[in-house]
């Protein structure tokens, strides 16, 4: 048998705080967060090392040179994000 | 205490044992990194035989469920999380067309949404998609129940609990 759990989260005040992030969102501000969640998500897993690594290597061969860190990662990466809504 | 539950946590078979759970940082953890548990030995051993190879350790914890969102036994908790899902999918899927996987929304949950400080861990069941785990055909009466850890705090007493070997 299992155990009554009691829980004592307020989910009033987690409403309250998701409602307000949300009500402030702009499509702007919802991309900087996808491009955050990706590099976040992206060092998560190969780890900073890893991460910078792969940059690097990037670079070194001069298929994307040019472009600021932040810019290979939306590139490499951008389409991690989720799947294309269904028309 | 009530409030504890005695949890089950599947790693690769590797020497020395480890000393605290280890975090989870596959891409397709259901709700992104975090300390991932069984709440029934039945599934630890399950995924340690699907998933992590020839041979794998179960290992046991308390986790304290007092910061838990409660999605699986709490109602109140069930309808408020998805209610949040579906509340976050309707801003942020309208303005960037992309649908999200859960792991995205949960992460908005914790950082933009300001649960990150509240909320140390969700209990949710997820739907297995292998038949031989049932002992039913096509239908899957026993609840694959699992705790996500965002705040290792309410991890205690992690031991090793057994070998096992496919």
């Amino acid at each position: 048998m299992l155990k009554k759990i009691t829980q004592m989260l307020d989910l009033k005040e987690l409403e309250a705080s998701l409602d307000k992030a949300l009500a402030n969102e702009t499509l702007e501000s919802v991309m900087a967060w996808l491009k955050e969640r990706d590099r976040e998500r992206i060092i998560d897993y190969i780890g900073v090392q890893g991460y910078l690594h792969n940059l690097i290597a990037i670079q070194d061969k001069n298929t994307i040179s040019e472009i600021a860190a932040n810019n290979i990662q939306e590139v490499a990466f951008s389409e991690t994000a989720g799947l294309p809504l269904a028309a | 205490m009530a409030k504890q539950r005695l949890m089950f946590h599947t790693q690769e078979y590797r020497l020395p044992y480890l000393t605290e759970a280890k975090r989870c940082n596959r891409d397709d953890a259901w709700l992104g990194t975090g300390h991932y548990f069984w709440n029934e030995e039945e599934d630890a051993v399950a995924w340690g035989l699907t998933s992590k190879g020839r041979k794998y350790t179960v290992y046991t914890a308390k986790i304290d469920c007092e910061d838990v969102l409660d999605t699986v036994f709490n109602e109140d908790h069930y309808k408020f999380w998805v209610v949040s899902i579906e509340k976050a999918i309707k801003v942020l899927s309208k303005k960037t067309y992309r649908k999200l996987t859960i792991a995205d929304i949960n992460s908005y949950f914790m950082n933009k949404g300001g649960w990150g400080t509240k909320v140390k861990g969700i209990m949710f069941q997820d739907l297995p998609s292998n038949e031989t785990i049932s002992k039913v055909l096509g239908f899957y009466y026993h609840k694959r129940i699992q705790v996500a850890v965002f705040n290792k705090e309410i991890i205690t007493n992690f031991a090793h609990h057994f070998d096992g070997d496919a």
